[in-house]
């Protein structure tokens, strides 16, 4: 049944080919050129092309195309091994360094998320009414009086606008909001603190100025009613 | 052949390496079931449950808290919100020197006091605080709690190996303040303790969720491990019909007049007419819910919804709807006032001296005369006067969503003393909450159909689906005709009558005044409870104010609440952009007589209050002790029929 003796048969060459055949072919045509002298003593001689040459003919092909077809499948068993090692490695990598891609965005995130919530704790902040108000005050507004209402239809003004008088000591009384964590609320915090002294020095500044008014004209010759400070 | 062939060529060349390899061969496989049945051993039925303390030191579960929900207000202004903290802990046994590793590679030694100083710096805490905490031998102490990330950050940065973080939550009210009691607060353990917070806490709080999963040795989650997970519902958001800026502003105006007048509190009440929903609940002085440790225990809540005040001459407009509706009286019906009033052996006396007059019941109500009230009121048995009174939900809850809500105090009619069955036509003897009282003229100024209030108006889930509250069904009390000859009462009040401080520019507003004594705690009677309930534009009522002052000091004809409810009413509805007024003034004489006394016509609001002032004084004096059980708050008092040997209906008289 073997074939390797036939094609070794020094007597039928394989015709030349091209590509993947010829490679094979080269390949095919090594072992009786390196084998031992021992195995071709071995083989039967062979038969005379005269003899049955018609039938065997024919298969001589077949077995040299199967011996191709084992050496192709170790290959490509090994390229597919290869090949097959190879993307899981890659798949491997690709998803421990998808993981720690995910823990960086994950961290990320948070840390947006994190910021936004801090810019939203302040935004809040100043928008909270009793901070707009003061802020508004601080830029010397003052709350409307009356309001009008133009009337489309007859062009006319209905109610009595007038425009907004200032007012002596407004004061928003509504306190601000003690948060914690919110620079905008440390911010607040720190100008109430020195709203409240400014205050506290105007007033002390105020009557140290009552109290001199009200020594002078006693000649200085009688202490200052202190009792009389305004305020207290 | 060929397989004859592999073996000679197997055999031949390597003949004397067939035992070598045989020996190796089984060797190796020797080995081979050796490891595999210390496999099976140790894996298989895993003896030392080594596999399971792997998979144990591998695995993580965590809890995945739920976010609680936001509380907003009727325009999606966030009233409170839940903020990422950190709590920074220390393990004391642990607190010793180290070395630190820099980013140059050197080592660094950090002693314990190095470490107190940068921890106080990035926490921004005293160092001898920071020293506090570290020092001992607990393996738990905290050092800051509810820290903001990037404080956290900053700390967890200086690598000490004994300071541990933990994630918390911080409930944040942006708006402090503003609606605090309302929006109600958080007590340490996440325990909500107060207004909204408490009675909507089953919908904000959600569910916890938690997750199983396996961790590598660098703390890496392993993707491919088998993950386990109960899914997280986050809290749902409540959102509130309270506006942030009318509540603001009711909050301003009620704070400067109880201020300036040294009241122990005051409340305003702002309703929209048409469905009850409460768009401000404003106390003087109210709990800021993100420094819960420093409010005084009074502001905690609402007091419009917790306390019960005799509401004093406000009620003259529940007697008159009903007095309206049986068909007494109409807003024209003359009616001749006597100076006094003698009935059943009581005397009924009004704030102000006058001669017998000739008036309309318009003018009875306009300038809150108590004789005229009493004359029109006691044409109702006192069952029918108890039947409107609860009709009108009088010593009811409202059923609004905040907690502690007073019910009020209304003794049934057969307990009522001789005197209290005439006085609760105007307001004494009887206790209902300020919020209460403004659903007396919700209903007048709905038509006659009353909607109690509400604060919530609508829930969104975490998916964001919105699902508006139900609104409680109007139920009408009176007919429309007799809420439209009410409202005329109320508007004549203020263009005509004793209240003509509470005018707003450009509308036609209606309303009362109240002035009840107010019961003190330890029996009797110290101080005025002063109101005015209005509504506005009164052609088509839309929103409603009510002021109440709980004892303000001064002379009783300066410390009104009309002026403060102008100033609130004029706000809302510019706010609103309710367009002003166009028609007239309805129109209904006062008196049908020669106006012989001009006092209450004439004179500013201020000296009818005068009147009131010198008449509640004599009349203290003349009535006192005869009617003490009228209305304090103390329900054993007034359950018991008659209590207090309190003084005086001086209040009887409010304006």
């Amino acid at each position: 049944m073997s074939g390797t003796g036939l094609q070794r048969r020094p007597a039928r060459p394989a015709p030349p080919r091209s590509g993947i055949g010829a490679w094979a072919a080269r390949r095919g045509q090594r072992p009786p050129m390196e084998g031992s002298s021992a195995r071709q003593f071995e083989t039967p001689a062979p038969p005379s092309p005269g003899t049955g040459g018609s039938t065997r003919a024919p298969l001589s092909v077949v077995p040299g195309r199967a011996r191709r077809g084992r050496v192709s499948v170790v290959v490509l068993s090994l390229i597919a091994l290869v090949v097959a090692l190879a993307s899981i490695l890659v798949l491997n990598i690709q998803i421990s360094g998808g993981q720690y891609r995910l823990v960086e965005l994950r961290a990320q995130e948070q840390a947006l998320s994190q910021q936004n919530e801090a810019l939203t704790q302040d935004l809040e902040f100043y928008g909270a009414p009793q901070h707009l108000a003061v802020m508004a005050l601080d830029l010397g507004m003052v709350p409307a009086q009356g309001s009008g209402t133009v009337d489309l239809t007859t062009g006319s003004v209905e109610g009595d606008p007038v425009p907004a008088q200032p007012q002596e000591n407004h004061e928003i009384l509504v306190d601000r909001a003690h948060q914690t964590g919110s620079e905008a609320a440390d911010r607040a915090a720190q100008r109430a603190e020195e709203r409240e002294q400014e205050k506290a020095e105007e007033e002390r500044e105020d009557a140290e100025q009552r109290a001199r008014e009200d020594s002078a004209p006693a000649g200085g010759s009688l202490p200052a009613p202190q009792q009389r400070l305004p305020g207290e | 052949m060929a397989r004859a062939r592999s073996t000679s060529t197997g055999d031949t060349p390597g003949a004397l390496g067939i035992g070598r390899s045989h020996i190796g061969i089984v060797l190796v496989l020797a080995l081979l079931v050796v490891l595999g049945l210390r496999l099976v051993w140790v894996q298989g039925f895993d003896v030392a449950g080594r596999a399971e303390a792997a998979a144990t030191d591998r695995s993580r579960t965590e809890v995945v808290p739920a976010l609680r929900g936001e509380i907003r207000d009727t325009d999606g202004n966030v009233l409170a919100r839940t903020l990422q903290r950190y709590d920074v802990t220390v393990d004391q046994s642990k607190v010793r020197e180290f070395q630190r590793l820099q980013a140059d590679g050197t080592a660094q030694t950090v002693t314990p006091t190095q470490a107190v100083y940068e921890l106080a710096d990035a926490l921004e805490l005293e160092d001898t605080e920071v020293k506090k905490s570290l020092d001992g031998e607990k393996q738990f102490e905290y050092v800051a709690r509810g820290v903001t990330p990037e404080q956290w950050n900053t700390v967890r940065e200086l690598d000490l190996p004994y300071v541990y973080g933990q994630p918390s939550s911080d409930r944040i009210y942006p708006n402090g303040p503003v609606a605090g009691s309302v929006v109600g607060f958080m007590g340490g353990d996440d325990e909500a303790l107060g207004g909204i917070e408490q009675t909507q806490d089953e919908l904000l709080r959600g569910t916890d969720g938690s997750r199983t999963f396996e961790i590598s040795a660098d703390g890496v989650r392993i993707p491919v491990a088998p993950t386990e997970e109960s899914p997280v519902t986050d809290g749902s958001s409540v959102q509130l019909s309270i506006d942030s800026d009318v509540q603001f502003i009711a909050q301003q105006a009620v704070t400067e007049r109880t201020e300036e007048l040294g009241a122990d509190w005051g409340t305003a009440v702002v309703m929209r007419i048409e469905d009850g929903a409460v768009l401000g609940l404003a106390d003087s002085s109210t709990v800021d819910p993100n420094d819960l440790g420093s409010a005084d225990p009074e502001d905690l809540g609402a007091r419009a919804v917790t306390q019960a005040v005799e509401p004093g001459s406000t009620q003259k407009i529940l007697t008159a709807a009903a007095a309206v509706e049986e068909g007494l009286v109409t807003p024209r019906t003359e009616i001749t006032v006597p100076p006094f009033l003698e009935i059943d052996g009581e005397k009924i006396t009004d704030s102000f001296d006058h001669d017998e007059q000739d008036r309309t019941f318009a003018g009875i109500i306009a300038d809150s005369m108590n004789t005229g009230t009493v004359l029109v009121g006691s044409k109702l048995s006192p069952e029918q006067r108890h039947a409107w009174l609860q009709r009108f939900g009088v010593g009811e809850t409202t059923g609004i969503e905040l907690p502690g809500e007073s019910p009020g105090i209304l003794a049934p009619a057969d307990q009522w003393d001789k005197r209290q069955q005439y006085t609760v036509l105007f307001g004494q003897g009887v206790s209902q909450t300020p919020l209460r009282t403004a659903t007396v003229f919700q209903a007048i100024a709905n038509g006659g159909v009353q909607v109690e209030p509400r604060v919530v108006e609508a829930v969104v889930d975490a998916d964001g689906t919105r699902t508006p509250t139900e609104r409680p069904e109007g139920e009408r009390i009176v007919s429309e005709e007799t809420a439209q000859q009410v409202l005329d009462l109320m508007e004549v009040t203020v263009t005509e009558g004793g209240a003509k401080e509470a005018a707003v520019e450009g509308y036609r507003v209606g309303g009362k005044t109240g002035t009840a004594e107010a019961p003190s705690p330890e029996g009797g009677y110290d101080g005025y409870t002063t109101s005015f309930v209005g509504v506005a534009p009164i052609e088509d009522p839309q929103y409603l104010v009510a002021v109440t002052l709980q004892r303000p000091e001064g002379d009783v004809r300066t410390i009104g609440a009309t002026g403060t409810f102008s100033k609130i009413m004029g706000q809302v509805l510019r706010h609103y952009g309710v367009p002003p007024s166009t028609t007239e003034p309805v129109e209904i004489p006062l008196r049908t007589d020669e106006p012989e006394k001009t006092a209450p016509e004439d004179a500013p609001p201020d000296v009818v209050a005068t009147d009131e002032a010198t008449d509640g004084a004599t009349d203290g004096a003349t009535d006192e002790a005869t009617d003490g059980a009228a209305a304090t708050p103390d329900p054993n008092a007034t359950a018991s029929g008659s209590a207090s040997p309190s003084p005086s209906r001086r209040a009887d008289e409010g304006d």
